[in-house]
Formats: C-alpha cells, sequence, structure tokens
C-alpha cells in the first residue's frame, strides 16, 4: 500500500469522527449566535477544536488545522468568545467544514502526483478474469456509469474505501476460496449491497450468503448488460446510504444499540437524548427521516411529532415511533398525532431498516410528484400570506442562523426555508404562503437548487415584488451572470462579509 | 541527568507507545513508524491505560497527548516518573501547543522533548530519533 493510499485510508476511517468534531464546534459557535453557549458546550468545543488543530494538519489539512487552532483560541478565551467576534468565528467554522467535507485526504491527493477522477464509482466489479472484468466495465462505460474494477478481493476492498461504490457485483469464479468470499460479503455489505455472480457448477449456499448480507445470487454466465440493470435495481431500491435519520430516546443505550444498526445500514445517524432539545437538533441534523421513542419524560414522543407536522419545513419528514406497548390506544395516538409508523421494542434490526426504508421510499416519491405538481401549478392551500422583511433560503444550519442573527439583530423579520421546493411553494404560489421584499437565496440547495428556485420564481412573476440576492461558494463570472440574467438583483461570493452583506440587503430593500 | 544524555544507538525494531485519545493520531503514528519504517507500535486511548501498558511492554519511547479527558498528558508523565519500572523511559510530548500550555512546563515536568502537533507523517521517525538522542 502506498503511503498515499495509507493516509487516504486513515481518513476514511477517522471522516466521520472528525465530522462529529467540526459539528462539536458548530454547535457552540451557533449557541454563542443565540446568546446559549453553556460553559460545558464551550469546554467541549474548545477540547474538538484542539484535537483538529493537531490532528487534520498530518493529513495535509493544513488551513482547516490553522481555522480549528483559531477557534480553540477563541473559545478558550476565559468569558468564552467575544460578541464582536462571532460573524468571523461562524465564517470560519463553515469554512472549517468545507475544508474538511471532502472524500479524498489532501496528503494522498498530493501524494498520488497524479490526476484522479474524484467521481465516486457507482459500481465495482470483483471478477479474477480478467475478460470478464472488462467486459462488465465496458458494459458500464457504454451507459455513462463510474465504474472501478478489481481483480481479487483485497484490491476490492481497497477500492471500497477509496471509491464508495454504490453497490458490489461480485462473481465467484471456479476455484475461488468461498469462504473468503463470503467473509468480503459481510464485511462489504453493511451500506450497500451486493450482488454475486456464481460460475456454473460453483455450488455456493444461497442462505449463507443471504445472513452474510448478500442481496442477490444470479448465474455467472449472464450477460453484461443484465448483469448491470441487476445491480443498479438493486442499488436503487437500498439507496439510504447518507440519509440522516435522528434518533430520540432518552434512554441512552437503546439509542446507541439502534444507532450502530442504521449506521451498519449505511444511514447517516444523529441521536438525540434529551427531547427537550428536540427542536435544536432538528434544525442542526435536518433529518431526512426521524425515529423517535412514543413515551419520553417532560415531553412525549407523539407531540413533538404533532409540533413538527404544524411546521411546514417539518411537517413531511417521516417519523417512526418506537414503543414497548404496542396497545390499540398507543398506536391511535401515533397515527392522530401524524406519525408514519410504530415499531415494537424490543426491535429486530432488519425490520426497522426495512421499514424505515419504506417511508423513505413513499416519500420521495411524493415529494417528487409534489415537485412535479407545484411547479406546474403553482397552487397553494388557501390562507392569508406571512409577511416578513426577508425570507432566507439556506440549507446550511450555522449559515443559516448567523444569517437569522445578523438580520434580525439590524430589526429585520425573517422566515428561514431550508429547501428550495418549499421555498417555491411558499412565495411563488398563485395564494403564496408568504411575501417579502427581499430573498437571500442559497445556490447550491439540495433538490431544487438555487438557480432552479430563481427560474420558478420568475415565471411566477414572484420578481416583481420580491428581489433576490444569490449567496454561492463559487463565483465565476458565468455564475454571477447566469444568476443575474436569472433575474437576481445581487449576487455574493461565500465566504462573505456579514457588514458587506448587510449593507447589500438594506440597498436591495430601499431601492 | 538521565540515562539518555549520551546518544544511544536506535534499537533495531525501536517500540513505541503513542498515548492518545485520539483514534485519528494514533492510526497517523501507526502509519508513520510501523507501516513506514517497521516499529513496532503499541497504542493507548488514556493516560491510565498508557500506564499500564508502558509498565508491561517498557516501550523504547513513550508519545503522550498533554490535553486527554481523565488523566492528562503532564498527570500521566508524573505517574510514570514515579514508577521504578517506568522512570527512565524517554517520554516525548505529542502536543499542539495551545491554551496556555507552555513548551517550557512540559519540559520542566520531565519530558524528554516535544514533537508539534501536527506532525507531517514522513518526518515522524526521524523526529523521535532525534528528540531521543539516537544516533543516527
Amino acid at each position: 500500500m502506498s503511503s498515499a493510499d495509507a493516509l487516504q485510508a486513515i481518513w476514511e476511517q477517522s471522516r466521520s469522527e472528525v465530522l462529529e468534531q467540526v459539528e462539536a464546534i458548530s454547535s457552540a459557535i451557533t449557541d454563542a449566535l443565540a446568546g446559549a453557549l453553556t460553559q460545558e458546550t464551550r469546554t467541549g468545543a474548545a477540547a474538538e477544536a484542539h484535537k483538529l488543530a493537531g490532528s487534520v494538519g498530518s493529513l495535509g489539512f493544513g488551513i482547516a488545522s490553522d481555522h480549528a487552532r483559531e477557534l480553540e483560541r477563541a473559545l478558550k478565551l476565559p468569558d468564552g468568545p467575544v460578541t464582536a467576534d462571532l460573524p468571523r468565528l461562524a465564517e470560519l467554522a463553515l469554512a472549517l467544514r468545507r475544508e474538511l467535507e471532502t472524500e479524498r485526504a489532501l496528503a494522498a491527493v498530493i501524494d498520488d502526483g497524479e490526476s484522479r477522477d474524484d467521481r465516486p464509482a457507482e459500481i465495482l466489479f470483483v471478477a479474477t478474469d480478467p475478460g470478464r472484468l472488462r467486459a462488465l466495465g465496458a458494459e458500464a462505460q457504454l451507459r455513462g456509469l463510474q465504474a472501478a474494477l478489481a481483480g481479487d478481493l483485497r484490491a476490492a476492498q481497497r477500492m471500497i474505501a477509496q471509491a464508495f461504490p454504490g453497490v458490489v457485483v461480485l462473481q465467484l469464479d471456479r476455484g475461488c476460496d468461498q469462504q473468503e468470499a463470503l467473509r468480503f460479503v459481510s464485511e462489504v455489505s453493511p451500506g450497500r449491497p451486493v450482488l454475486v455472480l456464481a460460475a456454473s457448477g460453483e455450488q455456493i449456499d444461497p442462505v449463507e450468503l443471504a445472513r452474510r448480507g448478500g442481496r442477490g445470487l444470479l448465474s455467472g454466465s449472464l450477460d453484461p448488460g443484465s448483469v448491470l440493470a441487476a445491480a443498479l435495481d438493486l442499488r436503487d431500491s437500498e439507496r439510504v446510504a447518507g440519509t440522516r435519520a435522528l434518533l430520540v430516546d432518552d434512554d441512552p443505550l437503546f439509542l446507541a444499540a439502534l444507532r450502530l444498526v442504521l449506521e451498519r445500514a449505511g444511514f447517516e445517524v444523529s441521536t438525540c437524548e434529551h427531547p427537550e432539545l428536540f427542536w435544536d437538533r432538528l434544525q442542526r441534523v435536518r433529518p431526512e427521516i426521524v425515529v423517535m421513542d412514543f413515551e419520553m419524560p417532560q415531553i412525549s414522543g407523539p407531540d413533538l411529532c404533532r409540533a413538527m407536522r404544524n411546521d411546514p419545513v417539518w411537517a413531511r419528514i417521516p417519523v417512526l415511533f418506537l414503543t414497548s406497548r404496542a396497545e390499540p390506544d398507543a398506536v391511535r395516538a401515533v397515527f392522530d398525532a401524524g406519525g408514519d409508523d410504530v415499531l415494537t421494542k424490543p426491535f429486530v434490526a432488519p425490520e426497522v431498516v426495512a421499514r424505515m426504508r419504506n417511508r423513505l421510499e413513499r416519500a420521495r416519491r411524493h415529494r417528487s410528484s409534489a415537485e412535479h405538481a407545484s411547479l406546474s401549478a403553482g397552487r397553494m392551500p388557501a390562507g392569508g400570506p406571512a409577511q416578513v422583511d426577508v425570507v432566507i433560503v439556506e440549507d446550511d444550519a450555522v449559515l443559516a442562523r448567523l444569517l437569522v442573527h445578523a438580520l434580525e439583530t439590524r430589526g429585520y423579520r425573517t422566515r428561514l426555508l431550508t429547501d428550495g421546493e418549499l421555498a417555491v411553494a411558499e412565495l411563488g404560489a398563485t395564494e403564496p404562503g408568504l411575501v417579502a421584499p427581499l430573498l437571500l437565496l442559497d445556490w447550491d440547495l439540495p433538490g431544487l437548487d438555487g438557480m432552479r428556485v430563481l427560474r420558478a420564481l420568475r415565471e411566477r412573476g414572484v420578481l416583481e415584488r420580491t428581489r433576490v440576492i444569490m449567496l454561492t461558494a463559487r463565483g465565476t463570472e458565468t455564475e454571477v451572470l447566469e444568476a443575474l440574467e436569472g433575474g437576481a438583483v445581487d449576487h455574493v461570493t461565500k465566504p462573505f462579509s456579514v457588514p458587506v452583506l448587510m449593507q447589500r440587503v438594506r440597498r436591495a430593500i430601499e431601492r | 541527568m538521565g540515562p539518555y544524555d549520551e546518544p544511544q544507538p536506535q534499537p533495531d525494531v525501536p517500540s513505541v507507545l503513542v498515548i492518545d485519545d485520539s483514534p485519528l493520531v494514533r492510526r497517523l503514528v501507526h502509519l508513520a513508524l510501523d507501516e513506514e519504517h517497521g516499529w513496532r507500535v503499541h497504542e493507548a486511548e488514556s493516560g491510565e491505560l498508557g500506564i499500564e501498558l508502558a509498565a508491561r511492554e517498557l516501550p523504547a519511547v513513550i508519545l503522550l497527548d498533554v490535553e486527554m479527558p481523565g488523566l492528562n498528558g503532564p498527570e500521566t508523565l508524573r505517574r510514570l516518573r514515579e514508577r521504578d519500572d517506568t522512570r527512565g523511559l524517554p517520554i516525548l510530548f505529542l502536543t499542539a501547543l495551545s491554551g496556555g500550555v507552555e513548551a517550557a512546563d512540559l519540559l520542566a515536568a520531565g519530558a524528554s522533548g516535544i514533537i508539534a502537533k501536527p506532525f507531517d507523517p514522513e518526518r515522524l521517525a526521524t523526529e523521535i530519533a532525534s528528540a531521543v538522542g539516537w544516533a543516527q
């Protein structure tokens, strides 16, 4: 293994833990912006910043290391960060995350000395027969898919760490070590489906394969086109990798157990042990699915769920309940509160994962049809519009908090929306739910991106009453032009200076 | 004056104990010393475990983090220096100097040297050898 590969492997192993450290720092800064930074959070965040400053530099992230050191210094001041510094610290925390969200360790990229395709592979083929491997690779290429090819299991493991394939196809050729192959399947199947192709005459126990997490067994002589189709079907049916799940339970042990199960299935898991902190976690995590305990001290699961359903931002997120009492009353309470499903404790791991997958699948389908409906008809339920000064469409919780803070301390009324689809629905409906003279619109939104939101708003005549300032991380000449031609009145590149942005906000509103 | 004031030959396969609560740092040390140079690397995630492992393995050198939950670096160092079996082991602090901890204080506490974090994995072995005074 080259030193570049080794550094990359270390980065793979450590990335989530590093991002958790970044999250702890961001949370502390977010709390400080809200005037709610506790001594405990501050000490914890300072310790994480110290660790980051001392570690990530070794992986080539020198700038991130410097940012972490500066944040550490500010958090360790006797009275905590100085209020006037907070906007800058928030920008540093964001920059830190941007630096570290990368999938390639910088040291590994530099060490390689050659340009690599950074796109993660969509599919990994593993076969000892070079001819078969080439045929499968060629088929993928023909269909415009990014494929990685491995000639043995060790190479396959390395590629999984580097290329994050969404699905693995393992061809078991005659004479291969079946035990080793099964071990490989158990190791890589959490998080990505493995399809096994067995050569004719090669005995493989389908029950054992399924037990190890293998998701399909097909004939080894299947033509490459059919192999690819089967693999992609499998991948699409199981796509939960990176789905943000928020688990809410006052029992830490239970949280830890469920976290383990869901992380193995590929979810990106956040937990909330204190129901009173639920809203805060919700804002930060922006989960795509929530699993919560039915009974918790202080506040019950159904109460939390009902409150979510009343907020347009969270109204459509699937919520599953876990309860130790599967009585009809409890089940009714869950559905009355707008819950989507009920599971009983103790839970069975595959069942939880399968039910979560179902809910997500349905929510996604619902969302795409809702997007279609809202774009084609622009209809919204009746009701008078809410009037604010500035609508912020930004999916990054820290940045959003910074903007809300900066605007509200200057006396503007704000409304935060975390996705583009919602922005179009709220602002662009025939009877809009929200009216504002100014919109701060992030370009890089998940789903409907900022440019598409801008176009949709223009088509609906919203730009006649609302001015738009685009916020982007890129700011190339073409993009600035695209934004301005698309109807934005101004364009600000991130990271931006808050005072300068506030000047532009004032100008845009007064114009 | 300790037993390491005269240059010592570097052991054929130096054994190193890294005491650091960050798994990332431990992995990096492992890569830099074991995978690149074939050194034997022992790892401990806390001061308490570090002392136990130091007494059992008597490594050629100990790399010690400063800020750790539980027993911190200086306190771990003090306890290692109190024990007969670990008293003479060379101990290097591996630390991002900041937060009021000064290099002079760490040396005064009995450390043999300091290696700054973040370290360059390619140079770590050389830095250790030079800090401990191994003849190259």
